[in-house]
């Protein structure tokens, strides 16, 4: 008799547990105030995202000089 | 501050065959696992004309995505990841003794659909950082081009560079043009 209430106890604690979880994900999922990475760094919206031709912005490079660390082996030399 | 870490196993899986036109002949695909992050990885390695490798990655879970080289995994591992990616060139090097490789920084897009800027963006300050530490200057010259957010190494063993990087330069708009563009 016993364990069948204290199955019962389990039960009903693991349910409601999971439903509780199951409503604030939801109630997160809800919220208009999450602040993405894009909105800190002032990036734009997809729609509002300049269009670039590669042939116009690859011009001239800079050669970057390449100081050797002592302390790393490079993986080619 | 140096690059302490030693990136993860990489694994050869097969070569994909271009059959069009274009200067892309073939790609080469690697794959491996970062179990620090628990993401399996591929790395996407195109071949062109001119013995020129366009290096690319993006993590297996977001492989059906079509931001799948934009999207922000944003679990750190970072230096292990590019430092596995970078391994493709000694690799490749044993075949193709005077490859050059590319790469460019693709714009990140966020949760919420927001875009980075194409120049100097965060993925091509990574590249310029640590490729520097990997790939030394005695095969290779470094060229960034930050404007397009484009790295280069050229291989020193070409006889005519600055012909040779004009060719390349030109294959690489004609292949690549509206790589930098988010649809």
């Amino acid at each position: 008799m016993i364990d069948v209430h204290v199955q019962t106890f389990t039960f009903v604690m693991f349910y409601t547990t999971v439903m509780l979880s199951k409503n604030r994900t939801y109630r997160n999922k809800d919220n208009s105030s999450f602040v993405s990475k894009g909105d800190r760094m002032g990036w734009v919206s997809k729609n509002q995202a300049k269009d670039v031709r590669l042939s116009a912005v690859l011009t001239e490079g800079r050669v970057v000089s390449v100081k050797q660390s002592d302390r790393r082996p490079l993986l080619v030399p | 501050m140096l690059i302490t870490k030693d990136g993860y196993a990489l694994k050869f899986i097969q070569t994909h065959p271009v059959l069009d036109n274009s200067s892309h002949k073939k790609s080469y695909i690697f794959k491996f696992f970062a179990s620090r992050i628990k993401l399996h990885y591929i790395v996407r390695v195109e071949y062109h004309d001119y013995d020129f490798f366009a290096l690319k990655f993006y993590a297996k879970k977001d492989r059906k995505s079509e931001h799948k080289y934009s999207n922000l995994v944003n679990k750190g591992d970072v230096s292990n990841i590019l430092i596995t990616c970078a391994k493709v060139i000694p690799a490749l090097l044993k075949e193709h003794p005077k490859a050059s490789f590319g790469f460019i920084g693709s714009r990140s897009i966020d949760r919420k659909n927001k875009v980075e800027g194409y120049a100097n963006n965060q993925r091509f300050r990574l590249y310029s950082y640590h490729i520097p530490q990997l790939i030394g200057s005695q095969t290779f010259i470094h060229k960034s081009y930050e404007e397009a957010s484009s790295y280069t190494l050229i291989n020193r063993a070409i006889t005519d560079i600055s012909k040779y990087e004009e060719d390349v330069k030109n294959m690489i708009v004609n292949t690549y043009e509206g790589v930098l563009n988010v649809d």
